[in-house]
């Protein structure tokens, strides 16, 4: 039996479904990280595992127990898991070690002495026991998530949930967050993360979940995710690509439309001003010389002009699509205006290997 | 750096603390300039001779009595009718220059003239008529007392009616109730504010000649007679909801009263005007005799000082049971509310909506007069009654309002760490709260501390009652608002200080960093 088990999960609010019939098995040992765009339905994932959301449809079994069910001891469930919050949520009125104490004798029972103890010994794995008489207004960010994440660990839960752990913190505050993630990773305790943090899921998950449109695209070893990943969106995500595509055909190819919306994007894009002077002349240069005689000949046919910038690695790619228009020869093998092609040369760089029908070029930055 | 804050907190601590007093003396010093003409005012002759006169003038009159008409027929371009709730208020009200001219009865409108220097008796009377007691209409009771009154000699009737009109103070007490009352006790509703009618005397009791008289009748009819003194307008209501058998208090007998309750009536009664002396040649007094006179009268005379001493002690009760209470019911309607039960949840919307909706005075009388008029209920603790379901609707909106105000978050840690909703909100939402809504609630309750004053609209000799009572018998103003203002004042401070305190000793319990069971 797993530990986790979803199935058909749909979660619908009046006006967006951030979850469609998504299907998750966790076991017990596995680091799972999430990752995926901001709105995709990610922490509505992990908030319908503790039942925080109640979903629409779809069953979310927990060691075997069904907590959608109208008869789940939501409490005992609950006891099971440990969830971290984005925004940290430590109970302002009690210092951070009765933030830890509290719950214990709360929920489990337990004498003051004994939470008292079980909170020590959890603020000094996160390295806060010297911080412990402290009110969470006088912590840093980095210092309440951590104090969060050892009120969860006192519970001694099966599954740590940790929904964007960092997101709200300052950027030099993260490290000391993830370090405790990390090391947690490490003693086989269940784990879902929801994230952003790509070296975080890329070091210490077993397994990546990527998440758009409401379901689960793809999953596999961080190795698969981050270094080949299969599905489209995926790769976008990963490599951070942004996308501008035009389609040019016989009928209505109207130029200047073409070169204004190609304009937009590189000004939201911020490429420099060479690049985007480049971009519009190759984009201008191929469409005129290459690819509109050949519209005039076979009216039906058309091209997918794709331009795409990589954030990471600040390469941009022109590609040009034209399987309907191969009739009389690949449009760019079979140009004839020898200074538009000069022109087109000067600009990009045309790139070899390319299947049929289509033509990639780098534009020269 | 923390010292630093905390000593602009003491700069503004301070400063506050001077402004708060800065602001007691500038009250003082608007009642000083508002009341203290009346303290002046001093001469001999009527301003006014004749109805002519008077025409185009303002005229005043108590709250329930039903003589524009009487008054139109003489002076038909009156200019216009103010309507006061008790004699010395528009005593006063004459002599700051609101209204020309008051009508009353002969009986109080001599004493008044005698007493007051600055005020006179209209020479024309407006017509004649009788004094009555009233009682509800048919009420069979009224026959017997009739019968009791016909059996008074005309001799004694006449001996009271000097006795208590006459100049010698020291011979006006009343008999001790002394017979067996083998036909039980009944209740009068009298008004308190008619000297030589009907009054408070030394230590609070009331006396006067209605009350002499209803008591010869009770003896004849061997009762006991249970007094309860209140404002004028209110006397009719008393009788007509049964809460009193008999109303008094120089009740002039009229057609139109006529027709609501019947009358046993038992003196000749004339209408007359109250006007102002002709100014001019008034005797001069020195201020400060004026002054120490007036405190002597207001305070020490009859032992007032008690009267406003017990006023303070029903006002403290009042507010503080009212408060508790209040503040009860808002905590319990605030648990009752998470059950989520439909029926629940409408009832308590069309209560704190009604509290809500309808002015103080107006629930008060409605639970005094309509709802609580057969239960035998101390006013005092109809207004208790009154005052906590009020604030509990105020405190029920503000404890909710706050809960609501704690971030979601919270309730989420506290559920995904494995409490149950109940302990949810007892242990986490709850205390979170608290900040929010205590510093309202204590504002609430400095207003309802100043809403008691409404209570003596239901017969509760509380502070403000207590002050109007003198203001009736001293006929001045000053002395009696002022104390009044005085002691609401230091009351309203007290109660901020105390929350203060509170507060105070929270913060110092967060700084102590003790963990409950551990150290």
């Amino acid at each position: 039996m797993s530990l986790i088990e979803i199935k058909g999960l749909r979660k619908e609010y009046a006006d967006v479904t951030p979850l469609e019939n998504v299907d998750l098995t966790v076991e017990e040992g596995e680091v799972i990280s999430i990752i995926g765009p901001s709105g995709t339905g990610k922490s509505t994932l992990l908030r319908c595992i503790n039942r925080l959301e109640t979903p629409t449809s779809g069953s979310v079994l927990i060691d075997g127990e069904d907590i959608c069910s109208q008869k789940a001891d939501l409490p005992s469930v609950r006891r099971k898991m440990g969830m971290v919050f984005q925004q940290f949520n430590l109970f302002p009125h009690k210092m951070a070690v009765e933030n830890i104490m509290l719950p214990q004798q709360s929920v489990l029972g337990k004498t003051p002495q004994e939470a008292y103890d079980e909170a020590m010994s959890q603020l000094k794995r996160v390295g806060l026991d010297s911080k412990a008489r402290k009110y969470p207004d006088e912590l840093s960010g980095g210092q309440k998530q951590r104090v969060a994440i050892a009120r969860a660990l006192a519970m001694h839960p099966k599954i740590m949930l940790f929904d964007e752990p960092t997101s709200a913190l300052d950027p030099t505050m993260v490290s000391e967050v993830l370090s405790v993630i990390r090391e947690l990773a490490g003693t086989g305790l269940t784990m879902l993360i929801v994230t952003h943090e790509m070296r975080l899921a890329r070091d210490v998950s077993t397994r990546v979940l990527f998440m758009d449109n409401g379901g689960i695209c793809e999953e596999g070893t961080p190795e698969q995710i981050f270094k080949a990943p299969r599905n489209e969106l995926t790769r976008r995500f990963i490599f951070r690509i942004r996308n501008w595509e035009y389609t040019v055909s016989g009928e209505n190819s109207d130029i200047y439309e073409l070169t204004s919306s190609l304009e937009d994007f590189c000004i939201h894009q911020y490429l420099g001003r060479k690049a985007a002077y480049n971009c519009r002349l190759a984009a201008e240069e191929l469409v005129t010389s290459c690819i509109l005689p050949k519209t005039a000949e076979i009216p039906d046919g058309q091209a997918l002009l794709t331009l795409s910038v990589s954030e990471d690695t600040g390469e941009i790619l022109l590609e040009a699509k034209y399987p309907s228009l191969m009739k009389n020869g690949d449009p760019v093998e079979t140009a004839t205006d020898t200074l538009s092609l000069k022109l087109l040369e000067k600009a990009a760089e045309k790139l070899t290997g390319s299947p049929e029908g289509t033509a990639r070029f780098r534009i020269r930055t | 750096m923390r010292s630093n804050i905390n000593k602009r907190r003491c700069d503004r601590h301070q400063q506050n603390e001077r402004i708060r007093s800065l602001s007691f003396f500038l009250t003082v010093f608007l009642l000083l300039s508002v009341i203290f003409p009346p303290l002046c005012a001093a001469a001999s002759e009527p301003q006014y001779h004749s109805f002519d006169e008077l025409s185009g003038k303002k005229v005043g009159m108590i709250t329930g009595a039903p003589f524009e008409e009487l008054v139109r027929s003489r002076i038909p371009d009156v200019g216009e009718i103010q309507y006061f709730s008790s004699a010395p208020d528009m005593s006063v009200a004459l002599l700051n220059g609101r209204i020309d001219a008051y009508l009353m009865n002969n009986a109080v409108g001599s004493l008044i003239a005698n007493r007051n220097d600055g005020i006179e008796l209209f020479p024309e009377s407006l017509g004649d008529t009788d004094f009555g007691i009233a009682f509800a209409k048919n009420s069979p009771e009224r026959a017997k007392w009739q019968t009791a009154f016909d059996s008074i000699p005309q001799d004694t009737r006449l001996m009271l009616w000097d006795k208590w009109t006459g100049a010698d103070d020291s011979i006006k007490t009343i008999p001790e109730q002394s017979w067996q009352g083998a036909n039980g006790t009944v209740k009068a509703a009298v008004c308190d504010t008619l000297e030589p009618m009907c009054y408070v005397g030394a230590d609070g009791q009331l006396i006067g000649f209605d009350i002499e008289m209803i008591l010869l009748m009770a003896e004849k009819l061997d009762v006991h007679v249970e007094f309860t003194g209140m404002e004028f307008s209110s006397l009719m209501t008393e009788v007509d909801s049964g809460r009193a058998l008999l109303g008094a208090g120089s009740i002039v007998v009229t057609e139109e009263r006529e027709k609501s309750v019947d009358f046993v009536n038992y003196a000749p009664a004339s209408f007359v005007l109250m006007v102002r002396s002709e100014s001019g040649d008034s005797q001069k007094t020195g201020f400060f005799e004026k002054l120490s006179g007036s405190f002597e009268r207001t305070f020490i005379t009859d032992n007032r000082w008690k009267m406003l001493l017990s006023g303070l002690g029903v006002t403290v009760i009042t507010a503080a049971a009212s408060g508790a209470l209040g503040t009860l019911i808002g905590f319990c309607l605030v648990f009752l509310r998470r059950r989520n039960n439909k029926a629940i949840n409408g009832l308590i919307s069309v209560y704190s909506d009604l509290m809500s909706g309808i002015p103080a005075v107006v629930i008060l009388m409605v639970l005094y007069y309509v709802i609580f008029t057969k239960a035998d209920l101390p006013a005092e603790a109809v207004a208790i009654c009154g005052f906590s379901l009020i604030f509990g609707a105020r405190s029920f909106g503000v404890i909710q309002n706050a809960v609501n105000a704690v971030d979601s978050g919270q309730r989420e840690a506290a559920l995904a760490l494995g409490f149950t909703e109940a302990r949810t909100f007892r242990e986490i939402i709850l205390p979170q709260s608290r900040s929010i809504y205590f510093p309202i609630l204590r504002t609430q309750l400095v207003m309802l501390l100043k809403e008691t004053s409404i209570a003596g609209y239901i017969t509760v000799l509380d502070l403000t009652r207590a002050g109007d009572l003198i203001r009736s018998r001293t006929m001045e103003a000053f002395f009696p608002l002022l104390v009044t203002a005085a002691v609401y004042f230091i009351l309203t401070n007290l109660i901020t200080k105390l929350f203060e305190l509170i507060d105070i000793r929270h913060l110092a319990m967060r700084s102590r960093r003790r963990i409950k069971g551990v150290d």
